[in-house]
C-alpha cells in the first residue's frame, strides 16, 4: 500500500475506516528508510522500536473503539535539535553524543500527544549553525535529487527525509532560512512561522530572538494541519504569543487570488542570483498573474544589510546560549586537568565542531567590552530599520514573493572552507528572520540539471493563514510539489 | 594626614518566595537532598527557557519602596556571562541598565545613605570542595540555583565600620518587617559585600585610594572587622605607594575571618568582561502607577514610622520604643496587648511587661489576650510588681484570667489603710529598737516594712505600708 | 569603529573568555576566516541609525510571568542521569577556586 501521496488527514481517516493500520504505515516508512537512507543519510537516530510501539498503541485504540489523535498514523521525522525524552538528542554535535534528554520539546510533545509517530532524529548543521548540513559532527546528508549535492541547511536531514518520502512530515527550525532554503533545494514545502507562534521550549537554542520551529511536508495541507496543532501559547516559553491559533487547514481556500497584491522586491532578483533560479521563480509569479493577482514591483533597500545584522546578532546570542555546554550536567566531558579553567577549555575545545567555535568566537568578540556598542547595539538598531521596512511594505502589498536561495543545491564541499561565502548565500532568507515575520517555501520546478528550485511567500506578522492559502492554491494550479527524486 | 573612609555596601537578599526566580521548582534548599529541587530550566539543560516569578518582582519593588526608591515603569532582564560550575547556564540572568527601583535612601545615625538601586537576579548553586583520592574536586548542588535574589546597592555614603553595621541592621529589619526574606546573615539569606576606599587629605591636597571590593564576609562582626582592616591596610599602603584610584585599579579581596585579614584574590575572570546584553528570552516588564500604588498599599508600617508613633502616641522613651519595634511580630503582640486601652499609662505598663518577663520567652500573637492585660493594669495597685511579672507569664502560658490566678495564689495585696495602720501600730510598739534606728537613719525603714509585711501575711501593699509607717513615726 | 583585524593575542583572549581551547592549526585556520567575516560586518558602519531604537525582541509581549506555586521537580536521579561524573547525589567536577 502506498502512503506517500496521502495527507495526514487522509492517513488518519484510512486508519479509522480500517483500510490499513498505523503499524502498516510505520512498517512502510521503516522499509523505505532501510533501503533509501543509507544513500542519503538523513537520519542520525532511527527509532524503529518506539515507532512500532506507538503504532501498536494507536491500533489498540482503534480496535477498542477509542478515539485517536488528530495526527494518528502520521510518521514524523524530527530535527535532532528538538529534545525528545528518552530518545538520543545530539544536535548533530559530538558534545551531545549519547545525550538522552530528561524532557521533551513542547512542539514535539503536542504532536505526539495527537498520536504523531516519531520515526527518527534527522541530521542538521551542528546546533543548526549552517546552510548545508555539512558542519554536522556526524556526517553529511545528501540531496535526494543528486547525491553529490548538499540538501541545504541547517534542517537538511528533515528536508531530505521529506523529499525522499521517508516520513509524512518533518520538524525543523528556521533561524536564518534553515527551513526555507533546504525546502527549496530539496523540492519540498516548509513553513517558517511568525516568531513566537511555535514554542521554542525544549529546542537547543541557537539565537533566542530568531529561532522559529516549523514543519516540512510535501503538501501545504499537512503543513497547515501540523502547525495548527503545534502552535500556541506555552507557559514554558515567555516569548510564545498568547493569541488564538486559527485552524489553518480549514482556511486554505480563503484567499481570492484575484484580490491579491503580490510584491516582487528587486533586491531579491538581482546580484548573485542564478538565471535559471530567477526564471523559474518569475514563472511562478506569472501563474499568480494569470489568476488575476496584481504584481507590484517593490524595493527593500535595507536587504543588503540583513546578513551583517544577522551575523552580528546571532553569534552574540549563540555565544551565550552555548555557554552551558560544559560536560558537567550533560554532554561529553574530559579529565586530567589541574584546574577548572583548563577543564572548560579542553572539554569545549575537544568536542565542539569548527562552526560552533567560529560563531562563539565572533559572538564573544562582538559582545566584549569595547566592541559592544559598535557591533551589537548597532546591529540591533539596523534590525529596527529592516523590520520597519517590511511593516511599511505590507501597507502596500498583501504578500511578498521571492526566491529562497540565489542558487540551486551546490556540490558537497564546494563552500565548506569559506564560511563567509556560505553566510552570503543566506541573503534571501535572513531579513525575514531579522523582522520576525512568517514565510512559506514551496517548489516551483526543476532546473536543467533536474535540481529543484523553490520560492517563498512572505507575509506580515501572524498572517500564516494568508500565506498558507496562497501557497495551497499555487499547488492546486501546479504539479511541482508532486515531483519526487528517483532513489 | 586626615583619613575619611568611603564605604559602599552591596547587599543580596534571598527572597522567601515559594518558587524559584525563573521556574516553578520549590525555592526550598536547606536540609534537603542535593539536586532534588531542579528542573530543565534551573539545571541549564539544553533548550530550557526562563519565565520570571511575578511575586519576586513585586517584592523587589516592595523592598525598593520601603527604602524610598523610585520604581521604574519599564524594566528588563540581562545576561551576565561568566563560567563557573555552580552557574548552570554559563550566564546569570540579572538586571543592569534598567533595575526595578532606583534612587532611594535610608537614615542611619542621623546620616542619609543613598540607595543607588535594587534589582532582581537569580542565585547560583552551592559548591562543596572535597578531596577525592588526592584530587581537589568540587561537588555541586543546584537546589539553590535560580532562587530569587534582590541586590541592593548603596552609594558610597557610609563613613565608618559602625555605620556599615547599623546600615545592615536597618536593611535587615526593614526586610524582615516586609516578610519577604529571613535576611539571616549567618544562614546566607542576606549577604554583604563592602567596597572600601579612602579620601586622604594631606598637606592641603586630596587623594583617593583605589577601590577594593571585599568578598566572603559572613557575619556582622565580620563586616565591621573587614572594613576596619581595609581602612588600616589602605592607609598604610597609601603611605608607601601613594597609589591613587583610577578606572582600572579596582581590586577584589577575600576576607579571612580566622586571620582577620583581607587577601588579594588570585582568580580573575579575564578582567571581568561580563558581556552583558538584554535577555532575549524574557519580554519587557511594564508597570503602571496603579501597579506601584497597589504594591505600596501592601507595605506595613515600617520600623522608623512605628518608632516615632510609639514615642508620640504611647509616650515611650527611645530605648523602650526601639526594643519594642525591633521585630515586627513582637511589636504586633504589644499592640494587641494594649488594644483595649491604648493610653500612655497602659502602654508604659504593658511595655514593662514585654521588655521584662515576656521578652524571655518566644511569644505568639495568638496567645496574647488583650483582656488579661487590661485586667492586670486595672488591678496594678493591688498586686506587687513581682506578682504582676509572674502572673503575666502564667496567664500567657495557660490562657487563664490573671485575676483568678492571683486569687488562687493569694497574691492580692491589702490596700486598706485602716487595717494597715492597725498592723503598723502593732509593729511600731513591738520593735522599739528599729524605731530608734529609723529616727537616726530614715533609710532603715526597710526592717519595719518587713515586719509589717510579715504580720500581714505578705498581703499588705508595701508602698502603702511605708507611707503609713512614715506618717505614724513623724 | 575599531580595527577589524584580530591579532593572535586577541584571538587567544577571546578564546579564553569563551573557554574554548584552540589548537595551533585551528588558530591558523580561524584567524583569516574571522577577519574576513568581521571586515564584512563593517558594512553597518555607514548606516545612519541616529534616533533609531534598537530591537532586541521582535514581538510585543510584555509582563509574562509564572505564578508562585511550586510544581514537582525532576527526581535526583533524573537530574543526574546525563552527567558523566556524579557523587552521592552531587555533580562532580575538578576543584574550583573558592569564589
Amino acid at each position: 500500500m502506498e502512503f506517500t501521496n496521502l495527507t495526514s488527514k487522509q492517513i488518519r481517516q484510512g486508519i479509522i475506516d480500517k483500510k490499513f493500520t498505523a503499524t502498516d504505515v510505520v512498517n512502510f516508512y521503516l522499509d523505505r528508510i532501510k533501503n533509501i537512507d543509507p544513500k542519503i543519510k538523513a537520519f542520525i537516530t532511527i527509532t524503529n522500536k518506539e515507532a512500532l510501539a506507538k503504532a501498536q498503541e494507536i491500533d489498540e485504540k482503534v480496535k477498542n473503539g477509542q478515539s485517536i489523535g488528530k495526527l494518528a498514523g502520521s510518521v514524523m521525522a524530527v530535527k535532532d535539535i528538538f529534545l525528545t525524552k528518552g530518545i538520543q538528542t545530539t544536535a548533530s554535535s559530538q558534545t551531545l553524543n549519547g545525550y538522552i534528554p530528561q524532557y521533551s520539546s513542547t512542539v514535539y510533545q503536542r504532536l505526539i500527544d495527537q498520536d504523531a509517530i516519531c520515526i527518527g532524529k534527522t541530521n542538521t548543521d551542528v546546533f543548526a549553525f549552517g546552510a548545508s548540513t555539512e558542519s554536522s559532527g556526524y556526517f553529511t546528508t545528501k540531496n535526494p535529487w543528486d547525491l553529490s549535492k548538499i540538501p541545504g541547511g541547517s534542517s537538511g536531514g528533515s528536508a531530505a527525509a521529506t523529499a525522499a518520502q521517508l516520513c509524512q512530515f518533518a520538524l525543523g527550525t528556521d533561524t536564518g532560512g534553515s527551513i526555507r532554503q533546504p525546502a527549496s533545494l530539496c523540492g519540498v514545502s516548509g513553513l517558517k512561522t511568525t516568531y513566537g507562534l511555535n514554542s521554542r521550549y525544549g529546542i537547543t537554542a541557537m539565537a533566542s530572538s530568531f529561532d522559529c520551529p516549523g514543519v516540512f511536508a510535501r503538501n501545504i495541507e499537512d503543513i497547515a494541519y501540523v502547525t495548527e496543532i503545534s502552535a500556541g501559547k506555552d507557559k514554558f516559553d515567555a516569548t510564545s504569543v498568547d493569541q488564538e491559533v486559527p485552524k489553518y487547514s480549514e482556511k486554505l481556500g480563503e484567499i481570492n487570488l484575484k484580490d491579491l497584491k503580490i510584491g516582487i522586491p528587486k533586491e531579491y532578483f538581482s546580484g548573485s542570483i542564478d538565471s535559471e533560479v530567477k526564471n523559474k521563480v518569475m514563472e511562478a509569479v506569472e501563474i499568480f498573474k494569470k489568476q488575476g493577482a496584481e504584481i507590484l514591483d517593490i524595493s527593500l533597500p535595507n536587504t543588503d544589510l540583513g546578513i551583517a545584522v544577522y551575523y552580528i546578532l546571532i553569534p552574540s546570542e549563540i555565544s551565550a546560549n552555548m555557554a552551558r555546554y560544559d560536560g558537567i550536567r550533560f554532554g561529553q566531558s574530559t579529565e586530567g586537568q589541574s584546574n577548572i579553567i583548563e577543564y572548560y577549555m579542553e572539554t569545549r575545545g575537544k568536542y565542539m565542531e569548527a562552526e560552533l567555535k567560529r560563531r562563539i568566537l565572533i559572538g564573544t568578540y562582538a559582545l566584549s567590552s569595547g566592541y559592544y556598542d559598535a557591533y551589537y547595539t548597532k546591529a540591533a538598531k539596523v534590525r529596527t530599520l529592516i523590520k520597519n521596512e517590511f511593516v511599511d511594505t505590507f501597507k502596500k502589498v498583501d504578500v511578498i514573493l521571492a526566491p529562497c536561495s540565489p542558487t540551486v543545491a551546490w556540490d558537497i564541499g564546494a563552500k565548506a572552507n569559506d564560511p563567509l561565502q556560505m553566510y552570503l548565500a543566506d541573503v534571501y532568507t535572513v531579513c525575514i528572520n531579522v523582522a520576525g515575520i512568517p514565510s512559506i517555501a514551496l517548489p516551483c520546478g526543476l532546473n536543467s540539471q533536474n535540481l529543484p528550485v523553490g520560492f517563498q511567500i512572505i507575509g506580515n506578522f501572524f498572517e500564516e493563514s494568508k500565506i498558507l492559502s496562497v501557497a495551497h492554491q499555487f499547488q492546486q494550479l501546479t504539479d511541482y510539489h508532486l515531483e519526487t527524486p528517483k532513489l | 594626614m586626615k583619613i575619611i573612609p568611603i564605604i559602599g555596601l552591596e547587599v543580596h537578599v534571598e527572597l522567601k518566595t515559594k518558587t524559584k526566580m525563573f521556574c516553578n521548582c520549590s525555592a526550598e534548599h536547606f536540609h534537603i537532598d542535593p539536586n532534588t529541587h531542579t528542573c530543565p530550566v534551573c539545571l541549564g539543560l539544553p533548550g530550557a527557557l526562563p519565565v520570571p516569578n511575578k511575586t519576586a518582582c513585586q517584592w523587589c519593588i516592595k523592598i525598593g519602596l520601603s527604602l524610598n526608591c523610585t520604581p521604574q515603569k519599564n524594566t528588563f532582564f540581562e545576561r551576565k556571562n561568566y563560567f563557573y560550575p555552580d552557574l548552570a547556564k554559563g550566564y546569570q540572568i540579572t538586571q543592569l541598565e534598567k533595575p526595578f527601583v532606583v534612587n532611594g535612601k535610608v537614615n542611619i545615625d542621623g546620616h542619609d545613605i543613598r540607595i543607588n538601586r535594587a534589582h532582581m537576579e537569580e542565585d547560583t548553586g552551592k559548591s562543596v570542595h572535597i578531596n577525592d583520592g588526592g584530587q581537589e574536586m568540587t561537588l555541586i548542588d543546584y537546589n539553590r540555583c535560580g532562587v530569587p535574589l534582590v541586590e541592593i546597592v548603596s552609594e558610597p555614603d557610609i563613613i565608618s565600620p559602625e555605620m556599615a553595621k547599623n546600615y545592615l541592621l536597618k536593611i535587615q529589619q526593614i526586610i524582615r518587617y516586609l516578610g519577604v526574606s529571613d535576611a539571616d546573615i549567618e544562614k546566607g539569606s542576606m549577604r554583604c559585600e563592602p567596597t572600601v576606599n579612602l579620601k586622604i587629605e594631606d598637606d592641603g591636597k586630596t587623594f583617593y585610594t583605589p577601590l577594593v571590593e571585599i568578598k566572603n564576609v559572613a557575619s556582622l562582626t565580620g563586616v565591621q572587622n573587614a572594613i576596619q582592616f581595609e581602612i588600616d591596610r589602605q592607609t598604610e599602603e597609601f603611605e608607601q605607594t601613594r597609589e591613587e584610584k583610577s578606572k582600572n585599579n579596582k581590586t577584589t579581596r577575600g576576607y579571612d575571618a580566622v586571620k582577620n585579614k583581607t587577601f588579594l584574590q588570585r582568580e580573575k575572570e579575564g578582567s571581568s568582561d561580563y558581556r552583558y546584553f538584554p535577555e532575549p528570552d524574557i519580554p519587557e516588564i511594564v508597570f503602571s502607577d496603579k501597579d506601584f500604588d497597589a504594591i505600596r498599599a501592601t507595605l506595613p508600617e515600617l520600623p522608623d514610622q512605628k518608632f516615632v508613633r510609639y514615642q508620640k502616641d504611647f509616650g515611650l522613651n527611645d530605648y523602650d520604643a526601639n526594643l519594642l519595634t525591633q521585630d515586627l511580630s513582637f511589636s504586633q503582640c504589644f499592640e494587641k496587648a494594649i488594644s483595649l486601652n491604648p493610653t500612655k499609662d497602659m502602654s508604659k505598663f504593658v511595655a514593662n511587661l514585654f521588655l521584662g518577663s515576656l521578652k524571655t520567652i518566644e511569644i505568639n500573637i495568638e496567645k496574647i489576650i488583650p483582656d488579661n492585660f487590661k485586667k492586670l493594669f486595672d488591678n496594678k495597685n493591688n498586686l506587687s510588681s513581682t506578682a504582676i511579672k509572674q502572673l503575666i507569664l502564667d496567664s500567657y502560658e495557660t490562657g487563664k484570667d490573671p485575676l483568678i490566678l492571683a486569687k488562687e495564689q493569694n497574691l492580692f495585696q491589702n490596700s486598706d489603710s485602716g487595717e494597715i495602720e492597725k498592723i503598723a501600730q502593732k509593729v511600731i510598739s513591738e520593735n522599739p529598737k528599729a524605731v530608734e534606728d529609723y529616727r537616726k537613719n530614715p533609710n532603715s525603714i526597710g526592717f519595719l516594712i518587713g515586719q509589717l509585711m510579715k504580720n500581714s501575711g505578705g498581703s499588705a501593699n508595701p508602698s502603702l505600708a511605708k507611707e503609713i509607717l512614715e506618717k505614724l513615726l513623724k | 569603529m575599531s580595527s577589524t583585524k584580530i591579532t593572535p593575542d586577541e584571538l587567544d583572549h577571546i578564546a579564553k573568555l569563551a573557554r574554548i581551547k584552540l589548537s595551533d592549526s585551528e588558530k591558523k585556520t580561524f584567524l583569516p576566516q574571522l577577519e574576513s567575516i568581521l571586515e564584512y560586518l563593517d558594512v553597518l558602519n555607514k548606516v545612519d541609525v541616529s534616533n533609531i531604537e534598537p530591537t532586541y525582541r521582535v514581538n510585543h509581549q510584555q509582563n509574562v510571568f509564572h505564578d508562585d506555586e511550586p510544581v514537582e521537580s525532576l527526581s535526583q536521579s533524573e537530574a543526574l542521569s546525563a552527567a558523566k561524573k556524579t557523587s552521592n547525589g552531587y555533580f562532580e567536577v575538578i576543584g574550583t577556586i573558592k569564589k
